[in-house]
């Protein structure tokens, strides 16, 4: 042993002091340490150069922009005028809709498949969750452009008929009295909303059921042995628990579709203007722009592209990390240990 | 400056490729093909003859892939040196104007970075209105539409199909209370170019009130306007189940492949035109052109002539003219080929596809840019006399217009007097012969069968195949048509069950919510688990 | 648990105790009595019927959405009352409550089965025909006679090259990025994960928006598949670096520690302990980060270019891939590249049900779980190594 020996037993006056550790690295731990920070250092440094590379040509755009970035409707900055007013309401709206469809959807699923759901049908299910967020967005996209947009105009048509008083229901530019008014509805941040919703319902799906499933089962039984009902012990055990959880998982969701950008360029009709009308038949979301306008973009205007993008990931950012939050918080403690 | 900025961008390929080569060795290499293959892109007005002549080309190897993303995406890319060459309707614009009416200078951008390019025309074509309007169910196919209405549908002045400005360019038409549903481009695009020129031009008073800009290639979205991303977008937005009331300025091209009709635009003659092949050159004959090619078009649309479609235009090709930013003699040579073909033998192409055959003396223009192309191969002399070539100049060049017995559709005898009622009679095609419009398929001998054979009767496969039913569904879907009422409009609400079914439901329900417990609690009774 | 109550003693006076409990039966929690479907069907039926009264008469709705949705509500609302009269409050909530959810459950695997099914149905055919793999889109357009064969090869080629730029770029760094994280750790470590945590904010059309104006445009490389590649691992190389360290994070520190404590060092420790023992997820981590990418369409859209014949050479040339192919041939007015697409839409799912069903399969079991053949290797060791029983 290279190690002096720290405690002598048969010393009478042993003093009961920590251990030094000392730590002796091998060459190939050296080594090893080295190489792994570097890439690190290196990762970092390209996450950070990617940052940087944004938010330095974004803010050429931003300066020339001013604060009419935050107020102006138009995307046009070829002549220095363009803003993200209505770019964002219309992102916000269609991530809005999407989780008003999709969270009842993704919740009760959860829900069933934790509590209620056989044993065998438990695994088939939570594979299946994870398939659909696994499917990419192109395939959602077409889907949602030949299959659910024709059955979602007679109720963008119901909805504004029978709801006009909403001001969010309104319809502005045509009298939806008339007869053939479908191609007005269609094309809408509404319809958008309920194609992304389609992505949205695994993630948030998936985050809750796994949230769920950690519902301490001692309280569950506590509840079943004193009569609850099973909508009683999710009442009472397994929603109060995973509340966090249930928000974190939300709001992973909403990021998903914040960002969502195929199946909303697909069929959204593009349109700038501001508006909080989601049954008007046009829109536009942040990521659409980008995907729609970076080809005839001039130097300038790819800049101020760069803006809105920067826009989007800091929305984006804000709402991942609140979420991160809630749901490390819902999760009790770290691995275990052996 | 470009060299500098390339040497890292070179030595991180390199890093790259050193890691990659491995399981790439692994790959087949590239397929044999002759030539260097070459990338453009740009308009989508002229993208179906474009990737039908890649097409054609890529059977004698020649490797082109074109990007339809749209004019002014296509003339960005050319600026960036992202491309080989684009495809625009309009040239570079000293002021390219917005949808805020606002100008920006491109050319400044070219000049910035030393970017020497030419122009030539590749094809000429009519901007036309594609639309889905439904008359008691029956598709309406002989629309007419003068430039003021077509104006004002556009300027979401007329906002219902049965507007007394439509009603009086259709007075045979019995027009439903559809409302209107506008479709437009919502990238920069050359077709919206083309349409606000004509716009500007004829009816300033409707058009500048509502865009002071003029003409833009970014078309102001307004009202129940529908924005849509390239000539496909549109035009499958108006084709769409949902598109019902819909109308649409696209490429005849677009229309056809949908087997879709077209307006009649009413002409400075008082005729109401389609968008024909021969419309096309007929109108044509009147464009000036300046000294690059380009074109002056403001007497096209007041062409006095009755065939004449007013909205006619060429769509241009701009091309390197130096060795710059990675175009090399390799790529010229591919690119020069390219050009050679589709000015002379593709143009055989050109009708059936929705488009018209260039003239001898813009192929002169287009042989000009191939000569200032760098590894072009000579594109071969010009025929001595334009108007007459002769037998062996055509097969040198096989342009459908280079034929001895090409009769130019604005020579051809007048034949179409019944156009004089043409508003009332609800149609001005009485050269098609009707047969459904399915795209017949001319041989693979494009040549053979050209315009050009037909004699003067031959108006072209593009009548058949865009305007063919308008005549079919034209005498249907008239007032006098035997159209029933109310055959097909079931309505909303389905008839009332009698009143049986209501007391059946009833006792069904009563069954269904009271009996169910009752039997289920004597059957079950002492089994299965109680859940509560 | 705080009781408050008194506990009530049975005094000298009180009642005899019931002479016998009722008999106890086990509660089944995840099984449905048969009277409880009974019900329920029943009172579908009834819903179904009462909505057909109430439909298009009274409610102003029209269409078969309306429909449905009507006789869905009356559904819930015959269903409690049915409930409520057979038990009493408390159960009818639970039922309606079941109902809803188990009606979630079914519109979620309704979701799914509908949108796999429909893509499966319109394009399958067109993938299994043999020009689908074999030849690609450079001989075909409108005019092209019936007999010419059209395919999305060149698609394919580029989605897996694409790919593969992606997985080699990206795997190795996140990989290692994350053993740095986890294993060496340090206050730069924390910063490291700060970093990686925001970077899977990065919206994909973002990623791809920098790759363009970054390598396509500024650095004049122009499109191709290379570009296409360093987008894809923009985005896939946080959500690496991220399950990595997740996997990583579970493997049990007990492990470690043996290892070090038999005086192995780190580097030792990692390369034959944590990785080994992490191999599965770590496989799980990789394959899910590549079913991520594959279907990435934004950014290939960006800086792919596009190419409509075969390009087996991602460095230069524009290339093509499956979702780039899907979005340029879905509109199209031919009957055949529209097919075309729903065969590459077919193509594009198959990809990621095979990765999916390979993390399924490699990822199924916890970390430090291992196959059957090595757990038997294990033992024979194990025996081996055991000491003798001396007599």
């Amino acid at each position: 042993m290279a190690h002096p020996p720290v405690f002598a037993p048969e010393s009478p006056e042993f003093i009961d002091s920590p251990r030094r550790i000392v730590v002796r690295r091998t060459r190939a731990d050296h080594a090893f340490r080295w190489t792994t920070r570097g890439v690190a250092i290196l990762v970092l440094g390209l996450l950070v150069a990617i940052g940087g590379y944004l938010l330095y040509q974004g803010s050429s755009a931003l300066d020339r922009a001013g604060w009419g970035f935050l107020t102006e409707d138009v995307w046009e900055p070829k002549s220095g005028t363009f803003g993200v007013r209505g770019l964002l309401t219309g992102t916000i709206l269609v991530a809005i809709v999407a989780l008003v469809v999709a969270v009842p959807i993704a919740l009760t699923a959860a829900l069933y498949i934790t509590e209620f759901a056989p044993r065998r049908l438990r695994g088939l299910l939570t594979s299946t969750v994870d398939l659909m967020a696994a499917v990419p967005s192109i395939i959602y996209g077409i889907f949602g452009f030949f299959v659910l947009q024709p059955q979602l105009i007679p109720v963008s048509r119901w909805l504004a008929v029978n709801l006009d008083f909403l001001p969010i229901f309104e319809i502005r530019t045509i009298d939806v009295k008339a007869r053939f008014v479908d191609s007005q509805f269609s094309s809408s941040l509404f319809i958008s909303g309920v194609v992304v919703s389609t992505m949205v319902i695994p993630i948030c799906c998936s985050v809750s059921r796994e949230v769920f499933g950690q519902a301490p089962p001692g309280e569950k039984e506590g509840a079943l042995a004193l009569g609850a009902t099973r909508w009683g012990v999710i009442r009472a055990v397994v929603l109060p628990f995973g509340r966090g959880g249930m928000i974190g998982g939300i709001m992973l969701g909403l990021g998903r579709a914040l960002g969502e950008t195929i199946a909303v360029a697909m069929i959204i009709s593009f349109n700038t203007d501001f508006s909080f009308r989601i049954l008007d038949g046009q829109g536009s979301t942040i990521s659409s722009l980008i995907v729609l306008k970076y080809g005839e973009a001039d130097t300038e205007s790819i800049s101020a592209l760069m803006a809105a993008g920067l826009a989007l990931f800091v929305l984006t950012l804000a709402v991942n990390t609140v979420a991160g939050v809630l749901v490390a918080r819902s999760r009790s403690g770290k691995s275990t240990e052996i | 400056m470009t060299q500098i900025k390339r040497r890292p961008a070179l030595l991180l390929r390199l890093a790259i490729a050193c890691l990659l080569s491995v399981p790439l060795l692994a790959l087949p290499t590239g397929t044999a093909s002759a030539a260097t293959g070459i990338h453009g892109s740009g308009s989508t007005w002229s993208a179906p003859a474009t990737m039908q002549w890649a097409v054609d080309v890529a059977a004698r190897g020649l490797a082109i892939d074109y990007t339809p993303n749209g004019s002014t995406a296509g003339r960005t890319d050319f600026m960036h040196h992202l491309v080989d060459f684009a495809v625009s309707e309009i040239p570079f614009q000293g002021n390219y104007v917005d949808r805020t009416g606002a100008s920006t200078n491109e050319l400044a951008a070219l000049a910035g970075s030393n970017t020497r390019f030419k122009y030539l025309p590749i094809v000429a074509g009519g901007t036309s209105f594609m639309y889905n309007l439904k008359i008691r169910g029956q598709q309406v196919r002989n629309l007419q539409l003068s430039p003021r209405t077509i104006a004002g549908i556009f300027t979401n002045q007329i906002r219902v199909w049965n507007d007394k400005a439509i009603k009086d360019d259709n007075p045979a038409l019995a027009l439903p209370a559809t409302p209107i549903t506008p479709v437009v481009r919502s990238d920069g695009s050359g077709t919206t170019a083309q349409f606000t020129a004509f716009l500007t031009n004829q009816v300033n008073d409707i058009w500048r009130p509502f865009f002071p800009g003029g003409m833009t290639s970014e078309f102001p979205v307004k009202g129940a306007t529908k924005a849509q991303a390239g000539s496909e977008g549109v035009a499958n937005y108006v084709a769409a189940g949902y598109g019902e009331g819909g109308i649409t300025y696209v490429e005849t091209a677009y229309a056809i492949q949908r087997q879709f009709p077209v307006a009649s635009v009413k002409n400075t003659a008082g005729v109401y035109t389609q968008p024909t092949s021969d419309a096309v050159s007929v109108a044509l004959t009147k464009a000036r052109l300046n000294q690059d090619s380009t074109q002056i078009l403001d007497d096209v649309y007041t062409n006095p002539d009755r065939r004449a479609y007013p909205i006619s235009s060429y769509s241009y090709m701009i091309v390197p003219a130096a060795k710059q930013f990675g175009f090399d003699e390799a790529k010229g040579e591919t690119l020069g080929k390219f050009i050679k073909y589709f000015l002379c033998a593709g143009q055989a192409r050109a009708p059936e596809l929705g488009y018209s055959p260039l003239p001898p003396k813009l192929v002169g223009f287009g042989y000009d840019a191939i000569k200032s192309i760098p590894g072009a191969p000579d594109p071969g002399a010009l025929p001595a006399n334009l108007t007459k070539p002769t037998k062996a100049e055509y097969d040198a060049c096989p342009n459908p217009t280079f034929d001895p017995a090409w009769v130019p559709p604005e020579q051809k005898q007048q034949q179409q007097q019944p156009q004089q009622n043409a508003p009332g009679g609800g149609t001005n095609n009485q050269n098609n012969n009707g047969n459904g419009g399915n795209t017949p398929k001319p041989g693979e001998t494009p040549v053979a069968s050209g315009p050009a054979t037909q004699g003067p009767d031959g108006a072209g496969a593009t009548v058949d195949q865009g305007t063919g039913e308008v005549v079919v569904g034209g005498d249907k879907s008239g007032p006098a048509g035997p159209v029933s009422a109310g055959s097909v409009e079931a309505g909303d609400s389905p008839p009332l069950p009698p009143v049986w079914f209501y007391a059946l439901t009833l006792v069904c329900l009563a069954a269904a919510v009271f009996g169910a417990p009752f039997l289920y609690s004597r059957i079950g009774r002492g089994r299965g688990p109680d859940v509560r | 648990m705080t009781v408050t109550e008194p506990i009530v003693r049975p005094g000298p006076d009180a009642p005899p105790p019931a002479p016998r409990p009722p008999e106890e039966t086990r509660v089944a929690l995840r099984r449905v009595a048969p009277d409880d479907i009974g019900v329920a069907l029943g009172a579908a039926v009834a819903g179904a019927s009462f909505a057909w009264v109430l439909y298009g008469r009274i409610l102003p709705v029209s269409g078969w959405q309306g429909y449905l949705i009507t006789a869905y509500a009356s559904f819930l609302l015959l269903y409690a009352i049915a409930t409520r009269m057979r038990l009493d409050r408390v159960a009818a909530s639970d039922r309606v409550a079941g109902a809803v959810i188990s009606t979630g459950a079914a519109l979620m695997v309704g979701t799914v089965a509908t949108v796999i099914g429909y893509v499966f149905v319109k394009g399958f055919g067109r993938m299994l025909h043999a020009d689908f793999f074999t030849a690609t889109q450079r001989h075909f357009s409108a005019l092209s006679a019936d007999g010419v064969a059209v395919g999305a090869a060149h698609a394919v080629v580029g989605t897996f090259e694409q790919m593969g730029i992606a997985i080699v770029l990206s795997v190795p760094l996140g990989v290692i990025a994350a053993i740095y994280m986890n294993e060496v750790g340090g206050r730069f470590a924390g910063v490291v994960r700060v970093v990686v945590e925001a970077m899977t904010a990065i919206p994909s059309v973002v990623a791809g928006l920098f790759v363009y104006a970054f390598f396509v445009i500024s650095l004049g490389q122009g499109f191709c598949g290379l570009a296409a590649g360093l987008a894809l691992s923009v985005e896939m190389m946080p959500v690496v670096t991220r399950a990595t360290e997740v996997v990583l994070r579970l493997v049990p520190n007990g492990l470690r520690e043996a290892s070090l404590a038999l005086g192995a060092g780190e580097f030792r420790t990692l390369w034959n302990v944590v990785l080994p023992t992490a191999r599965s997820g770590l496989v799980t981590a990789v394959i899910l980060g590549c079913a991520r990418v594959v279907g990435e369409t934004a950014p290939v859209l960006l800086v792919a270019g596009g190419s409509a014949g075969m390009n087996w050479n991602p460095f230069s040339g524009v290339q093509n891939s499956l979702p780039y192919f899907i979005w340029v041939n879905y509109k199209s007015p031919s009957d055949e590249l529209n097919s075309l697409a729903w065969g590459a839409g077919v193509a594009l799912l198959l990809i990621v049900l095979v990765l999916f069903t390979l993390a399924r399969l490699i990822g199924g079991r916890a970390p430090g779980e291992s196959g059957r053949r090595k757990r038997r290797r294990a033992t024979a060791v194990a025996k081996s190594l055991t000491p003798e029983p001396t007599s």
